[in-house]
């Protein structure tokens, strides 16, 4: 069972990709900002994170930097929702791996697509 | 009284005897000297007179002491009752000059004499020496001062000295008689009219030099004008070619005045012309530096100083490597001073301020043409530019932008989700009804965002104009009220409506103020406490309306109360967080505010609510300046 962490600071789209993602069987947590998204990484690391650019307290982005200092050898998926599709504004992912970028507004097929994906060529690397 | 009038003449006594000295002393000086004058003649007469008389005296004296003398000693010696001598003396009549007549022994004892009343003949020891035997002298007869002026003479007896014969003359004075005083008179009187004559044409030629003096007391030197029957001769002369010289010299005078006052004029003129191109210099946004053809500055405006931190007065006279730090501007500068004219079509050069805020400047350099050979450059005018403004605003514009898509993709991004979610073939009821009641909430969001956006955009792009009509106040509020409390029914707060039925009416735009009561209101429903209170309320005064918006919910932090005005501006407070909102209500009832020349602002504190307040003025400026016209 595949752990999803879910972070975003609008409680509608938690709600609804929840929905989504549990119908496919994940088991789903969420957090409404990167501060409360770190404090549960920390307890426990997620299978994948689908976060969003924009939020409160601390932005998807500086979480991802956290992340990077914190947990260098990170092994899970991590996904990007954001509404800015300029590249400048993907410069700091660059040295990042595992981290994709879903532009807004989102699909929940996109959405479930990559996560399917992910965990397939993951567990075929396996 | 009369000590201090006494007192006053006393001090006015020399005043006026110098007044007098000033104005006379001519006059004075000349009677002064006449009557000098006339006394030297008088005493001059009167001692010639003196001196004839006295030659007259001798020479009657001579003679007669030489007759006496001659006549036989016997008969002058005779005792008689009228002796030779006595005859001698009567012989001159009762006015005689005689004092006596006496023969004397060589010895001095008298033989016989005869004497006028009352003179006694004054002893006297006669000379030995046959050389001294013939002579005069004077005498003093008695204790008074009569002088008697004697002769004597030998009495010789066969050629040898029988006796003395001496003969006594009362010395004759010569005394002003009556006559006398009669002659010097007739010789006087014309001499004195002669001289209050010449007094009297001196003073006559001498007015008009007193008239000239006082005309050259004056400042301006004017010719001397006179009447031809005033002057004449010497003075008349003198005073035309003096006239002519004056003419030269006052032309000479204005000629140099005009050439003075030229100068000042153009003086001031120039000093204008510098003040006003400096005052220009000054007062342009851009800080400028003015080179000299061999590199020295020779002029820095102010700007300098706010823009690149150095002194304008420190830089004067000198090279520019001197005062430039960032060595990008020296080269630019060293090339454009090589180049000369050439360096026209030097690129402009983009630097950053050394100070603490560094700021984006950018530097143009333009060659000053010289006014003989344009070809040739005479310095250059180094023009340095604050980007600032622009890069802030082409920062704020790209935030805007990033501010907008996010706002806009948010509800889009919910309402695709939920959408798609609809799709689903076996979706609960639930699932069904929340997705349907959550996508119809984000459209209305999505339009409300909208709505703003392009209300905020028009105002502040100043392409929405206000149409400015008499409202009625109290039943727009009245609209809002109803509508938010209408809207809220489920919310549990409670709702308070304290706004007088009778509002004087404002000539506002209602739709937009509408907007603006509106947006306090969502606001004041949105940010309450559960089971809070919202009042709307009123108050009137001479000049202003005064709206307030109250609400007990959970208050701004002072911090925030300086940005919630600002577009897109969210709270980072947890239960702001909580909220949907996009950050543009405030800012955009802020302006509507604005446009109404009103004012704006919030009383807060955190936890225990906030008061907005709307103040518009009764009379918008407009129509009072319509008043006034």
């Amino acid at each position: 069972m595949k752990r999803i962490l879910l972070v975003d600071d609008e409680a509608h789209v938690i709600r609804v990709m929840q929905h989504a993602l549990e119908r496919e069987g994940y088991v789903v947590d969420s957090a409404r900002n990167g501060e409360q998204a770190l404090e549960k990484i920390r307890q426990q690391q997620p299978d994948a994170m689908v976060v969003d650019v924009q939020m409160p307290r601390m932005t998807g982005d500086q979480l991802c930097m956290q992340l990077k200092d914190e947990f260098p050898l990170r092994n899970f998926l991590i996904m990007v929702c954001t509404s800015r599709t300029e590249a400048e504004y993907r410069d700091w992912s660059n040295s990042f791996k595992d981290l994709i970028f879903i532009e807004k507004p989102m699909s929940i097929r996109v959405l479930l697509h990559n996560l399917a994906e992910y965990f397939d060529t993951q567990s075929a690397r396996q | 009284m009369e000590a201090v009038a006494a007192n006053a003449v006393a001090r006015q006594e020399p005043a006026i005897f110098s007044t007098v000295w000033r104005q006379e002393r001519l006059g004075l000086l000349m009677i002064l000297s006449f009557i000098i004058a006339i006394s030297i003649v008088v005493a001059m007469i009167l001692r010639y007179q003196q001196s004839q008389l006295d030659d007259a005296t001798r020479t009657q004296g001579v003679k007669l002491i030489s007759l006496i003398a001659d006549m036989e000693y016997s008969r002058l010696v005779e005792k008689r009752s009228r002796g030779v001598l006595q005859l001698i003396l009567d012989s001159q009549g009762h006015h005689s000059d005689i004092a006596y007549a006496a023969v004397v022994k060589p010895q001095g004892e008298v033989l016989a004499f005869a004497a006028a009343s009352s003179v006694i003949i004054p002893a006297m020891i006669m000379p030995e020496e046959p050389a001294n035997w013939r002579g005069t002298h004077e005498l003093n007869i008695d204790s008074s001062s009569n002088a008697v002026r004697e002769f004597y003479a030998p009495i010789l007896q066969d050629g040898k000295l029988k006796a003395f014969i001496r003969l006594g003359y009362f010395q004759q004075y010569d005394f002003l008689t009556p006559s006398k005083l009669s002659f010097i008179a007739s010789i006087m009187l014309p001499v004195f009219l002669l001289t209050a004559l010449f007094y009297f044409l001196m003073r006559r030629e001498v007015r008009p030099l007193k008239r000239i003096s006082q005309s050259f007391n004056e400042d301006d030197p004017s010719p001397i004008r006179l009447l031809s029957n005033e002057v004449s001769g010497e003075l008349s002369e003198f005073i035309h070619h003096f006239n002519q010289f004056i003419y030269r010299q006052s032309a000479k005078i204005a000629e140099k005045d005009n050439k003075v006052l030229y100068m000042e004029a153009a003086t001031k003129v120039l000093a204008y012309n510098r003040g006003r191109l400096e005052s220009t210099l000054q007062a342009l946004p851009d800080a400028l530096v003015i080179l000299d053809s061999n590199g020295t500055a020779s002029f820095a405006n102010n700007k300098l100083q706010n823009l690149l931190e150095i002194e304008p007065s420190r830089i004067i006279g000198e090279p520019h490597q001197a005062w430039c730090e960032d060595p990008e501007l020296v080269n630019y500068i060293s090339k454009s001073i090589q180049g000369g004219m050439a360096s026209r079509s030097l690129d402009k050069l983009e630097i950053t301020s050394q100070g603490d805020f560094k700021r984006p400047i950018s530097v143009r350099i333009f060659p000053l043409p010289d006014i003989k050979n344009p070809k040739r450059s005479s310095g250059s005018v180094i023009v340095f530019s604050d980007n600032t403004e622009q890069q802030m605003a082409k920062n704020s514009r790209a935030e805007f932008v990033g501010h907008v898509s996010h706002e806009l993709k948010t509800p889009l991004n919910t309402i695709a989700l939920y959408s798609e979610t609809l799709l689903q073939d076996d979706l609960s009821e639930s699932m069904q009804i929340e997705s349907a009641n959550v996508i119809n909430s984000e459209v209305s969001r999505l339009a409300g965002l909208i709505d703003n956006l392009l209300s905020i955009t028009k105002i502040e792009t100043g392409s929405l104009g206000i149409e400015r009509q008499r409202v009625k106040l109290s039943d727009l509020l009245q609209d809002c009220f109803n509508s938010i409390q209408q809207l809220s029914k489920d919310s549990g707060l409670h709702f308070v409506y304290e706004v007088p039925k009778e509002i004087s009416p404002v000539a506002l735009d209602k739709s937009l103020i509408r907007i603006a009561i509106n947006n306090l209101l969502t606001n004041a429903v949105k940010y309450n406490s559960p089971n809070g209170e919202v009042v709307l309320s009123l108050e009137e005064t001479d000049e202003n309306i005064r709206i307030s918006v109250k609400d007990s919910g959970i208050g701004i932090t002072y911090d925030d109360q300086q940005k919630i005005f600002d577009k897109f501006y969210r709270s980072q407070e947890d239960n702001v967080q909580q909220r949907s909102g996009h950050g543009l209500g405030l800012a955009l009832s802020k302006d509507i505010v604005d446009l109404h020349h009103g004012r704006m602002w919030v009383e807060s504190k955190a936890n225990e609510g906030s008061i907005f307040y709307i103040e518009l003025n009764k009379e918008s400026e407009l129509l009072k300046h319509v008043d006034l016209v």
